[in-house]
């Protein structure tokens, strides 16, 4: 997203055969290695791996690449290639390649302990220090932390203890962590002290796989390289704005981490509010990763919460049912799940911009499990012209033009204007103009991940939350969580609908309805 | 599905395109371009590569499949949408004939409104893409010098004629390898390496390209060397060397998909994917960026020097010789039964001959004077080809005009003795409805189509078979007068001359690369006022102020002179 390609990893003079102009030339990480921790979990067999592999067969991780595995596993660096070999080939978006493989392999190794064995942290420092001599990865390692939070602590003070997140002579040392960020402020906070006491702030990578994805990254592209939206991309004309997240699918296999958690601080904390703040933000006075990142943390201090939460809020919880063919259980009885408990698997809210560009303009944010289709996407919808020079009976099928930027799947953007219909006599309806990128390009563009190793590894940090967008997120939905424990029970929905009536009713308050995505 | 019109035009396959639309619902996807393909061969394989990358970029796909040479003149089509067409649609247009000497409006219709161009020429590069009447409207030329038959040639030739915008195969094929180099030079601890050395096959033009690149690049020798003699097998780039203080870091290519990298001080080496770039990754890459490709345009320059002496073009040719005569009418006489027995001997040889007329005084009289001889000489005059070394920008009919000088008295016997009216190379006027430049570009085009996979050399093999030139009192040939700007333009096949210092000022004249790109040159000129001009162009070769010297025959360069011309020559 920056203008200028970053310096290769770990120097200060440019590489002068990476010449800025020179657009083919493929951003090839530096020399570096990865230490990843909890890599037998699934986010690493299905995800991390594979993403790892699929860059390598693009070509753009160095030929140096380095991946070690610290696990319990009584594992020999076969065996873990054994693994990686069987996670890669069922799941590399590219297809297996035994020659890919092969280069990948080389820098495989795996050590075996735990996260409280300090013998075990001194093998990792060796292994790390055997890669650099033999490999060339050049003292410039990263520590991708695919564990559950609680673990956060001990990882972080063995990896300070072993010096391993000290870098040395101009190398780089970085950590990686994934959502959750906390399940409110304080955890958060918490949270970041443990990560920052061993790594600076600026070496530390949150990943918010939302951010990786090419559409989010459009929003910026769609509004600040084009004259046509920004002059309506205000209170001026847009009447609200709709974003929705919707899965068809239920809580499947995570139950551990969802009871207590949902919906809200799950998706709506991350993923909701930062699409939220793309689309609502002033424009940044570069793409740097400061500049960007100083508009999005103002446009989210902005934000105002309604008044009322019990009328501007929704909650709800899937009930058992038949959806699109199959039978889903309530959530009550998925595996895992207490029978009584509150969790909410849907969440709806009416959020304010207290801002010049947004007085007004609600934006209303959906989220949830079991809803009709799998879709997400950002509705700006507009207001009705201020005068029709038409009969009424004319316009009757006129609804509001809309922008709607789909996010995933079938990524693009549709605007959805009024137009003759043909023949006969003046009559105006909705008609949709669709812009695809492409049939098949989901196939074509990278996963999310790819796109976030790599730049990590590259050190280019634009994609990346930091710790205060996290705080800002957390202090708009703790007001809501605390009330809703308090005063909200879930409301039951169908599977395979849009979530509870509670949400209609919460738009019908406000005289609008909810945009069937 | 795939849709077939035969007989056709542009506009009824515009039309039934929308029909199309409008009864499947199809392609209502946007497209991002309209991607040109000039194919004088197979399409199937650049077709499947185009389709393959329609995935990414969708596009409308136009493909002219041309066959200048066919009996008939005519268009048909194929329109292929939906399964059969990617994520694209694709227009296949098997141009026949004459239907080719338009190609520009074939196309029009076809474009996408607003969208841009790139035009892609899977084997025979034009001399000058952008002076292409497709390439003059496209945002990117493609071409694959690989393709050719001589690809050092053609790589050359296309340095020559480059423009902002041009890119070439032999360039995508080295992305990843140069990606590769890149994050070579990263390797800790980095310094600029003191030298290069890259190698592969000799005359391959990535090799060419990858040397030049890291000239360029780092500033210092890259030095091509052959691979080893065991590792032969490989086409492009074989190794890469960087030497630096602390040793030499080694890329070889060990197999079709690997490549190992050597660091200082470690023998086994890193092994590295890295598999060759088939033609769907390639155009993709090309379609990826519609700027132009700046570094690519400094590379090329870094790896061929510029031509700037236009000298070049003529040394090291065989010496000319003369043939004093009495007058005039001995010199058209003289001449056109060489001419006539030259071209005799390239229709022994090959199935077509080019003869480059001329205008002038001498000039008009030997075009009259052909016809006999070719009649004497028994020439097939059917398989014969006519061109004009240059022309005046005048009415079509004025009797300025070099081609009309010659229509009684050399194109009508000819046309009658079996010249097929389509191997009149005329030079376009006013009345065409074309300006100067397109023009000029237009008649560069005929000629490349015509030059098919022999494009223009000064060296090697020759275009033309005869080019018979008038000379100046001022020592110029064709249009290209001494001391005039316009006559260093050597970057098209033909070029606008304007402010010619002999009216009429508005002139179309073939270059140097193009004059110098014949077997026989014949020079002609009589009267006392030539001698001057004759003396000087039978000095040094110096096209500048005299352009008489600056053409040579690749087998004869011949000056006709009667004794007033020739007067000067004795001492």
């Amino acid at each position: 997203m920056t203008d200028t390609s970053p310096s290769p990893a770990g120097t200060d003079a440019a590489n002068p055969l990476r010449d800025p102009r020179d657009r083919r030339l493929p951003l090839i990480a530096g020399p570096s290695s990865m230490v990843m921790f909890g890599v037998t979990g699934d986010l690493a067999r299905k995800k991390l791996l594979p993403a790892i592999y699929d860059l390598t067969h693009r070509g753009l991780l160095p030929p140096s690449f380095g991946l070690v595995g610290y696990g319990r596993r009584d594992w020999s660096d076969d065996d873990f290639a054994e693994y990686v070999r069987k996670s890669v080939s069922e799941h590399s978006r590219t297809g297996f390649s035994e020659s890919v493989f092969e280069q990948l392999r080389g820098g495989l190794r795996f050590v075996t302990g735990t996260f409280d064995d300090t013998a075990a942290f001194e093998r990792l420092t060796e292994v790390v220090g055997e890669l650099d001599r033999t490999r060339g990865t050049g003292g410039n390692h990263a520590f991708y932390l695919s564990i559950p939070p609680d673990a956060f602590p001990q990882v972080c003070g063995q990896l300070a203890n072993s010096g391993l997140n000290t870098p040395r002579d101009g190398s780089w040392r970085r950590v990686v962590i994934e959502k959750p960020f906390g399940h409110d402020l304080a955890s958060a906070r918490e949270l970041n002290d443990v990560v920052e006491q061993a790594f600076r702030p600026e070496d530390v990578f949150r990943i918010d796989h939302y951010l990786g994805k090419e559409t989010v990254q459009n929003i910026l592209a769609l509004r600040f390289s084009n004259q046509l939206y920004e002059p309506l991309w205000n209170a001026n004309y847009v009447d609200h704005v709709q974003i929705t997240m919707a899965e068809d699918i239920g809580i499947g296999s995570r139950a551990g981490y969802y009871d207590g958690i949902g919906t809200a601080r799950d998706v709506i904390q991350n993923h909701l509010l930062q699409l939220l703040a793309l689309t609502a933000m002033e424009e940044p006075v570069t793409f740097r990763a400061s500049d960007l990142r100083a508009e999005k943390e103002k446009v989210l201090a902005a934000v105002e919460l309604p008044e009322d939460l019990g009328a501007h809020t929704a909650r709800g919880q899937y009930v058992g049912g038949w959806q699109g063919g199959v039978e889903a259980r309530p959530y009550l009885e998925e595996d895992g799940i207490p029978a009584d408990s509150t969790t909410e698997t849907f969440a709806a809210m009416r959020l304010d911009i207290a801002t010049r560009r947004w007085a007004g303009v609600p934006f209303y944010l959906r989220a949830g499990k079991r809803l009709g289709r799998r879709v997400t996407e950002i509705a700006v919808v507009f207001k009705r012209a201020p005068f029709l020079p038409f009969r009424t009976t004319d316009t009757a099928d006129l609804g509001q033009n809309a922008i709607v930027i789909r996010v995933q799947p079938d990524e693009g953007v549709t605007m959805r204007f009024g137009s003759k219909v043909p023949g006969t006599q003046m009559e105006v309806r909705d008609v949709t103009m669709d812009f695809a990128y492409g049939m098949n390009f989901t196939e074509e563009s990278p996963e999310a991940y790819e796109r976030l190793i790599l730049d990590m590894l590259l050190g280019d940090p634009p994609l990346f939350p930091r710790q205060k967008e996290v705080e800002l997120s957390w202090q708009i939905l703790d007001p809501i969580t605390e009330y809703w424990e308090e005063n909200l029970r879930p409301a039951p929905y169908r599977p395979g609908t849009w979530g509870p009536d509670t949400a209609h009713e919460m738009l019908a308050r406000d005289g609008r309805t909810w945009r069937r995505p | 599905m795939i849709t077939t019109l035969t007989d056709t035009t542009a506009s009824a396959i515009d039309k039934k395109m929308i029909e199309m639309r409008e009864t499947f619902g199809a392609n209502t996807i946007g497209r991002v371009l309209t991607l040109i393909i000039v194919s004088t061969g197979d399409i199937e394989e650049p077709l499947e590569a185009a389709i393959a990358a329609s995935h990414e970029h969708p596009a409308r796909v136009l493909v002219v499949d041309a066959n200048p040479e066919a009996e008939t003149s005519g268009l048909d089509a194929e329109i292929r949408v939906g399964r059969d067409a990617g994520s694209g649609e694709i227009v296949i247009l098997h141009a026949r004939g004459d239907v080719l000497y338009s190609l520009d409006t074939l196309i029009m219709a076809l474009l996408l409104p607003d969208a841009p161009i790139v035009t892609w020429w899977p084997e025979t590069a034009p001399s000058s893409p952008v002076h292409d009447v497709l390439g003059s409207m496209s945002q990117r030329r493609i071409t694959d010098s690989a393709a050719s038959s001589d690809p050092l040639a053609t790589l050359k030739r296309l340095r020559r004629g480059y423009s902002s915008g041009d890119s070439d195969f032999a360039w995508a094929r080295l992305t990843r390898w140069r990606g590769l180099v890149a994050s070579a030079y990263e390797v800790p601890p980095i310094s600029t390496p003191t030298s290069v050395e890259v190698s592969g096959t000799p005359g391959n033009p990535s090799v060419e390209l990858m040397a030049g690149w890291l000239a360029h690049a780092l500033g210092v020798r890259a030095e091509i060397v052959a691979p080893p003699a065991d590792d032969s097998d490989f086409a492009g780039v074989h190794s890469v060397r960087l030497v630096r203080r602390d040793g030499a870091i080694e890329l070889t290519r060990v197999s079709d998909d690997s490549v190992v990298m050597k660091l200082p001080g470690d023998d086994t080496g890193q092994h590295v994917t890295m598999p060759r770039r088939a033609l769907a990754e390639l155009i993709t890459e090309e379609l990826r960026r519609l700027d132009p490709d700046e570094v690519y345009g400094e590379v090329l320059a870094e790896t061929f020097s510029g031509i700037d002496d236009t000298s070049t073009y003529a040394t090291g040719k065989p010496s000319p010789a003369d043939v004093v005569v009495a007058d005039a009418e001995a010199i058209a006489v003289a001449a056109a039964e060489r001419t006539a027995n030259q071209l005799r001997t390239a229709l022994a040889e090959r199935s077509v001959a080019h003869l480059v007329v001329t205008g002038g005084s001498v000039g008009t009289r030997t075009a009259q004077a052909l016809p006999a001889a070719l009649a004497t000489a028994e020439v097939d005059v059917s398989r014969l080809h006519l061109w004009w070394g240059d022309e005046r920008f005048v009415d079509p009919d004025s009797p300025e005009r070099n081609e009309v000088g010659v229509r009684a008295g050399l194109l009508e016997p000819l046309v009658e003795a079996g010249l097929p009216r389509r191997n009149v190379h005329v030079m376009p006027s006013p009345a065409d409805g074309m300006s100067l430049d397109d023009a000029a570009a237009w008649y560069g085009q005929q000629l490349d189509q015509m030059g098919g996979d022999e494009p223009f050399r000064t060296r090697g093999r020759a275009f033309f078979d005869v080019l018979l030139l008038g000379v100046g009192p001022d020592g110029h040939v064709a249009s290209l007068f001494p001391e005039h700007p316009d006559q260093t333009h050597v970057r098209a096949s033909a070029v606008p001359v304007t402010q010619s210092p002999k009216p009429p000022s508005e002139r179309i004249s073939l270059t140097w690369p193009v004059l110098n790109s014949s077997r026989h040159v014949v020079l002609l000129a009589a009267g006392e006022e030539k001698a001057a001009a004759v003396r000087h162009g039978h000095g040094d070769i110096d096209p500048w102020t005299v352009p008489a010297s600056g053409v040579r025959g690749l087998e004869s360069t011949v000056w006709f002179l009667d004794r007033a011309a020739a007067r000067s020559l004795e001492s």
